[in-house]
């Protein structure tokens, strides 16, 4: 692995966050769980899910709202758009009418009737106007007066289609639909005789032009367009709805202009799934000009807000992974710092407890041994006294000697007695000021012998500004001393004793550090060191009671005493006292 | 004062260890007698007339402290020494503050306690 690939990798286990290799069992599980990390994973899960909910919801009906947005702007376009095409009909119609005003502003009216000068007329016209098919002369009730050559088969149409023709208005434009089907559109102009009879001089249009004319309308996005009567009957072929003669879906009360959006399920016509209808009155006419646009723009503006929130989601998810990664590690962070610290409280309580009910214990029963024991050592005495005090036995050294065992015996179970007691006793209290650093001379009085026949170096650093502390010199000493020859003990010769005294100013404390470079203490017996007769120095006359007995004297000062071994490396134990024992404690 | 006008009034409710104290006192010249319980204590003291008490803390019925008032009521000047079998001074320092001379724990050296007799006499 290269130089920058180690420090990549030890960037990133400084940022894997403290619980992630954390195991431990779990009820009804097996083997090691990797509790806070499958915390972390489900919280994560959870509350993700839970905050997309809410997006989800805002992102569809922002969708829906743009979607209908959309389509009602596109009605509105549709329904301009056919506004736009009649009017552009209407102008084509109206130059079919001037063209026949010009014509009968120059000819009397009675001449017209007259078939020759119809076709005569009609040539000249088309010399001009290619689109008018024929000239026609209707009568009332729309039957055909006179008309050109070509045109007679359309008699019967004009009874068909013209009986509805306004008289009052002054010219009219109609559609006729000849029996073949074909859509032609008739321009009528209503002529006045001398006589004061009134007819109509009408102009039928090549129905290719209008469909021409209706190709030019025809505009991108326009599939279709078609003209119906004022009843929806289709005029001129539809893509959409047919041939001319065939209904729509029109109705005759709709107001106009009309939009709206039509199926397109078959796809009759390229376009999508629906289309777009518009429908205008033709104006001076009773026609109505239809148009179907396609769905594409829909689709492109659609497209385009569905970019858009995809964009916007995604950033949005994105920003509440990274803020939910945040906040969950985060919380998860503070949880397993919690639950560690209430472990090393549980295992401190525990501890405490478990020592308080040994002392408990150890008072109980060296205080039921302690009166035998009188009684023993009375009787002992008693023995030792008739050996001394009478003169048949006083030359017996063997008994006298024998008896002075059993007094010695009894007076060392008296001391391991008292020192039980004294492990868990209410002891008077001598609290004095002392200074820390007299304290450490006097104790290292008692034991530089013992460190110079073992040639061991001691250190001692105190800090500069040490207070005065309140406390019970005599107890402070026996703790010192009952540490110190600990760590001595636990050296080889050349060994280094450091004693170290801090200042605590923040929680009105001091610190000793009594620290060896000794064996160190193996983890299967760091658990048991504070016990009573709990001890690896039987051999060599260890009672196992010199820890016990200094962690009860450390209580009777309210400090606390900790310890940091490593086996082959050395011990270092940690005394925290207050500045000021509290009496009322 | 020689040792063989001194008069001990011992009230402990071991028996074993009160009788046998009894007799090593004796052995060194002194006059001991052995009650075992306080009451009995407070009523021989009413009767007879003794130099010193060598008085158990604990004891079953009167307790030491309880007896030791009693004892300091009636007769106040008359010097008395405590016996604890508990490893703790406190009780020791609290009859001490009730008028006790002295206070010794069990088992007992004897020259500590003839030592301490002797003291106490002495003041």
């Amino acid at each position: 692995m290269s130089k920058s690939e180690k420090n990549k990798m030890k960037f990133l286990k400084n940022k894997v966050p403290e619980f992630w290799h954390h195991q431990e069992r779990v009820a009804g599980e097996k083997g090691q769980q990797y509790i806070f990390r499958n915390k972390w994973i489900l919280l994560i899960q959870a509350i993700f899910g839970l905050t997309l909910i809410p997006l989800a919801i805002s992102t569809f009906f922002f969708y829906e709202n743009n979607k209908t947005e959309t389509i009602t702007d596109l009605l509105l376009e549709t329904a301009v758009l056919s506004r736009g095409g009649a009017v552009d009909v209407e102008i084509f119609l109206d130059q079919y009418v001037s063209t026949l005003r010009i014509i009968s502003s120059q000819f009397p009216a009675d001449q017209f009737k007259s078939k020759g000068f119809l076709n005569s007329v009609l040539k000249n016209i088309k010399k001009t106007n290619v689109n008018f098919s024929s000239l026609n002369v209707i009568g009332k009730k729309g039957c055909l007066v006179s008309c050109c050559d070509d045109d007679e088969f359309l008699s019967k149409c004009w009874q068909i289609n013209l009986t509805e023709i306004d008289w009052k208005k002054d010219y009219f434009i109609n559609v006729i639909v000849t029996k073949s089907g074909e859509p032609h559109l008739v321009a009528g102009l209503k002529l006045k005789q001398n006589n004061g009879e009134v007819f109509f001089l009408a102009g039928i249009i090549n129905n290719i032009s209008t469909d021409l004319f209706l190709k030019k309308l025809k505009l991108k996005d326009i599939v279709d367009i078609y003209i119906m009567d004022k009843n929806g009957i289709l005029m001129t072929s539809s893509a959409y709805f047919g041939k001319p003669g065939f209904s729509t879906s029109f109705h005759k009360s709709t107001k106009l202009p009309l939009s709206e959006v039509l199926p397109n399920p078959d796809k009759n016509l390229k376009g999508g799934q629906f289309l777009f209808s518009g429908i205008s009155a033709i104006g001076n006419t009773d026609m109505k000009l239809g148009i179907l646009l396609s769905n594409h723009n829909y689709e492109v503006f659609m497209e385009r807000i569905r970019s858009h929130i995809l964009i916007m989601v995604s950033l949005s998810a994105l920003f509440v992974l990274i803020a939910v990664l945040i906040l969950v590690t985060w919380v998860v962070n503070v949880l397993y710092r919690a639950d560690k610290l209430r472990q090393v409280y549980l295992t401190k309580a525990s501890r405490s407890s478990k020592m308080a009910s040994i002392g408990q214990l150890a008072a109980g029963v060296a205080h039921e041994i302690n009166n035998p024991l009188a009684i023993i050592n009375e009787k002992a005495g008693l023995l030792q006294d008739l050996f001394t005090f009478l003169d048949e036995y006083k030359d017996d050294e063997r008994l006298i000697s024998t008896v002075g065992s059993i007094v010695s015996a009894v007076e060392r179970a008296g001391t391991i007695t008292h020192r039980l007691l004294g492990f868990a006793r209410e002891t008077d209290s001598s609290v004095q000021n002392i200074n820390v650093k007299d304290t450490i001379q006097q104790v290292l009085g008692f034991i530089h012998k013992e460190a110079e026949y073992k040639s061991i170096n001691i250190d001692v650093h105190i800090h500069p500004y040490l207070p005065e502390i309140v406390t019970d010199n005599g107890k402070l000493q026996q703790i010192l001393i009952n540490l110190m020859n600990n760590a001595i003990a636990a050296m080889d010769e050349k060994g280094t004793l450091t004693i170290r005294i801090k200042d605590n100013a923040r929680e009105d404390s001091i610190e000793l550090h009594v620290q060896d470079d000794g064996c160190g203490i193996s983890t299967i017996h760091q658990k048991k060191i504070f016990e009573p007769f709990f001890t690896t120095k039987s051999e060599i006359g260890g009672t196992g009671l010199g820890l016990s007995l200094t962690y009860g004297l450390i209580r009777d000062l309210h400090g606390t005493l900790e310890f940091d071994s490593d086996a082959g490396v050395g011990t270092t134990f940690i005394i925290t006292l207050p500045y000021q024992i509290d009496e009322e404690e | 004062m020689s040792d063989n006008n001194i008069k001990i009034l011992l009230i402990d409710d071991e028996e074993e260890f009160v009788s046998t104290l009894a007799q090593r006192l004796e052995f060194r010249g002194y006059k001991a007698h052995a009650v075992n319980d306080g009451q009995s204590g407070i009523d021989l003291l009413d009767n007879e007339s003794f130099d010193i008490v060598i008085l158990d803390l604990m004891m079953h019925g009167l307790n030491g402290i309880e007896t030791l008032k009693l004892i300091k009521n009636t007769q106040p000047n008359l010097p008395v020494i405590l016996l604890t079998g508990h490893g703790s001074t406190k009780a020791g320092m609290e009859g001490m503050r009730l008028g006790a001379a002295d206070y010794l724990m069990k088992p007992l050296d004897i020259k500590d306690l003839i030592d301490r007799i002797s003291t106490v006499l002495k003041q």
